[in-house]
């Protein structure tokens, strides 16, 4: 059997990168046994990490939209013929398809080859583009490279995200250096490696199962790194909580999956997506998927795992879980509900969107405000935050119609504002853990007089606190601007006058950070704090993009603008 | 009205079984209880495969599920005893809006399942045929699916359970108590401070 390993090697390169330095990290680990080249194995791994970030953007796609589409037309004109035949998933009844379905079949697929060809021998950037993982169709459907194509793309808007998640997997490790975690801090870095591979794959799969195992894998990882203090009673609390509610979860989305198999005999989206039918089975497995992923990204009536998580759990790990976990939550919600065909249920997840978006950003706001330790205020903070994306993805359906806008603006908000999101929630948690290790707490009185004990550290986390508050200027204005516009262009009024009066009120918990930092005088014989070089950088390059992203977004959001439009053009 | 075939009474008994063990795992107040009420659900779904024509699934299942979990979980609970056996319990305060709330997700399925117009036939594992020509049933079909079709998430599954072995070793390990930073704060602290350079931000 011919296998184009090159063509699916390509559809996995960031993943087959972080998994190999991964094992790499391990395997010097066992060797040496200083604690002094453990701290430079992280670094290593942040070194990895961030090549696997610049390889997902090197096979970035920038073909016009259109030309991309020759693949997916192919692909969905392909499955509608197949579909009243068997309705079924064209790769395990393939013997059912007539002799002329699979001549369709065969000719569709051969054509987006070709056309592909010619387009990349046209302009010799494109190689790197998925639709060299096609095989022929009479070449055997079953074929590892077939199937490999079949159920994983690389297209943009899984490669943006994938460039999120090594960023922020970079960014974790570069502060972690300097957290206490304990010893194990190469098995440490290996497992936050291995979690970002398992969003990587979620965010590429096209089909649930591919989902389920990148989420499988990447839950795994953050229920170990939660309980990473075993000593602490409250890390083990995290751990355990995390465990158990996030098994639920799992257990929720897998039903929905297996319901999903029951009516339609495939997992997989494009098929779902073309025999959706009015079924109300349909409807109860499709809200079981997406309530499981409102849970990863902490959604108003499922955020209860959230404050306790985030306070327990190393603040490294909090840091990638609360940024690089939600940025994949909302991607695999988007790309669920993208699959052509869910909208004759839109009016359906409209409603219960609408429902956690509002609840969200009232419930963060409001109890954010009594929060007395920093990390249950940023987790409430963030609970609030995945109410604003929402609001993007409330904005992606048309109220009227039911059907999606191929208007790419709602999707291009919501990858903008997740990219700015994961720079400066990092940052914030960055200089809390930094705080936190050196005062011996995370509570707001740790922070009394940040001004004289680390004056550029308090201007950092002033700014970044500022960004996440919305102020203009700062990147966290402009991705709510334009999440706010698109909910506005859609009419969804109510929610978009909840989200501003909200933030407003989100600036007085932040101002209440500020105010013990700048205002309240240090406890006594509060010690200056030390920030490592490499901490500081890193901090330092944070602070920078987020005021970059502010005063000139351009770049950012036409790189957002081109993934949004890869999936729906 | 369900027809009353051997097939049908079957797999009533058998999903009579199944939902019995399954309540009373959860209802149990003593975990070895629990740990042996698992025993008629793993078997009652060992009997699912079989009615489904599956017998190479239903061996494994009895072989991984009942012969290799249950007994390690039977260990675990009886090795642990002092830690998993205190009578104090907490009792649920949201036990009965949760049981109503669970009918209702359960009555919303079955209401569901009842309204939607099924394929007329399905396929079993026995019939799945991968390509047209290349017609294999059985063990075989489960074998295709898993190294060809699959390939991919089955080679994902393996660094899953990679990490799940690390994680669990890392959690597992019982520490020297003279550990060198075993503490959170304080000992990473106090031992880097000779090489920690003084940056003063």
């Amino acid at each position: 059997m011919n296998v184009e390993y090159l063509a699916i090697a390509k559809l996995f390169l960031p993943e087959i990168v972080l998994t190999v330095g991964a094992l790499l990290l391990l395997g010097i680990d066992l060797c040496l046994g200083k604690r002094d080249t453990r701290r430079a194995l992280v670094l290593l791994g942040a070194v990895i990490s961030l090549a696997a970030a610049c390889v997902a953007l090197l096979q970035w796609d920038w073909r016009p939209a259109e030309a991309q589409y020759v693949r997916q037309a192919a692909v969905t004109s392909a499955v509608q013929r197949m579909a009243p035949a068997v309705g079924r998933d064209a790769l395990t009844h393939a013997a059912r398809i007539s002799e002329r379905d699979a001549r369709a079949v065969t000719t569709a697929y051969k054509a987006a080859r070709h056309d592909s060809l010619v387009e990349s021998a046209a302009t010799p950037p494109a190689d790197g583009a998925p639709v060299m993982g096609i095989a022929p169709y009479d070449a055997g459907l079953s074929s590892p490279s077939f199937s490999a194509w079949w159920l994983f793309t690389a297209d943009n808007f899984a490669l943006i995200f994938k460039a999120i998640f090594a960023l922020a997997l970079a960014l974790a490790l570069l502060l972690s250096t300097r957290f206490p975690v304990a010893r194990y801090r190469g098995e440490f870095a290996a497992l936050l490696m291995f979690a970002a591979v398992g969003l990587m794959v979620m965010v590429g799969s096209l089909d649930l199962v591919g989902i389920f195992l990148g989420l499988e894998l990447a839950s795994l990882c953050c229920y170990a790194l939660a309980a990473w203090h075993k000593q602490d009673a409250r890390s083990a609390e995290a751990g355990t909580k995390y465990l158990l509610l996030g098994s639920l979860a799992s257990a929720i989305f897998i039903y929905g999956a297996s319901l999903f198999f029951v009516e339609y005999g495939s997992t997989h989206l494009h098929v779902l997506a073309h025999g959706a039918a009015q079924s109300p089975l349909t409807l109860v497995a499709l809200l079981m998927v997406l309530v499981s992923f409102l849970f990863k990204v902490a959604g108003a009536p499922f955020h209860l795992w959230a404050p306790d998580v985030y306070q327990g759990a190393p603040t490294a790990m909090v840091a990638f879980l609360s940024t690089a976990g939600k940025a994949a939550g909302f991607a695999v919600l988007v790309r669920v509900l993208s699959a052509h065909g869910f909208q004759a249920f839109s009016e359906k997840w409209l409603l219960l969107f609408i429902g956690v978006a509002a609840l969200s950003i009232l419930i963060g706001n409001l109890v954010a405000i009594h929060q007395n330790n920093v990390k249950r205020l940023l987790a409430y903070s963030g609970v609030a935050q995945a109410g604003y994306v929402l609001i993007g993805l409330v904005a992606m359906a048309d109220p009227a119609g039911g059907t999606l806008l191929n208007e790419a603006l709602p999707l291009t908000a919501v990858i903008f504002y997740l990219a700015a999101y994961m720079v400066m929630n990092i940052g914030a948690f960055a200089v809390v853990g930094i705080v936190g290790r050196e005062s011996g707490g995370e509570e707001l009185s740790a922070f009394a007089g940040l001004r004289a004990r680390a004056p550029v550290l308090a201007f950092a986390f002033t700014l970044l606190l500022l960004s996440l508050g919305g102020i203009p200027l700062l990147s966290g204005f402009v991705g709510k601007w334009y999440l706010f516009l698109a909910g506005v262009y859609q009419g969804q009024y109510l929610l978009v006058l909840i989200g501003t009066t909200m933030s407003v009120v989100s600036m007085y918990y932040y101002l209440l950070v500020i105010k013990q930092m700048y205002i309240l005088p240090a406890a006594d014989g509060a010690q200056p704090i030390r920030v490592g070089a490499l901490a500081a950088a890193g901090l330092a390059a944070i602070t920078l993009v987020t005021v970059a992203i502010g005063i000139y977004p351009g770049p950012l959001y036409t790189l957002a603008q081109a993934a949004a439009k890869s999936l729906m053009p | 009205m369900i027809e009353l075939s051997a097939y049908n009474i079957i797999l009533l008994l058998l999903a009579a079984v199944t939902l019995l063990g399954a309540v009373r795992v959860i209802a149990t107040r003593s975990v070895i209880h629990a740990a042996f009420w698992l025993f008629p659900v793993f078997a009652g779904i060992a009997g699912f495969y079989l009615l489904l024509g599956a017998q190479f699934l239903a061996a494994i299942q009895v072989l991984i599920y009942i012969g290799a979990i249950l007994v390690l979980i039977i260990f675990a609970v009886t090795l642990t005893r002092n830690a998993m056996d205190s009578d104090d319990a907490p009792a649920n305060r949201f036990g009965v809006p949760v049981f109503l709330a669970a009918i209702m997700l359960l009555a919303a399925v079955i209401g569901a399942a009842g309204h939607t117009r099924w394929p007329a036939a399905f396929a079993t594992i026995d019939h799945i045929a991968l390509a047209p020509g290349l017609e294999v049933t059985g063990v075989p079909a489960l074998g295709v699916t898993l190294l060809q079709h699959y390939l991919l998430p089955f080679e994902i599954a393996s660094v899953l359970l990679l990490a799940g072995m690390i994680g669990a070793i890392v959690l597992a390990r019982r520490e020297r108590p003279s550990a060198d930073d075993d503490a959170p704060a304080d000992a990473a602290t106090a031992a880097d401070a000779p090489q920690r350079e003084k940056v003063g931000v």
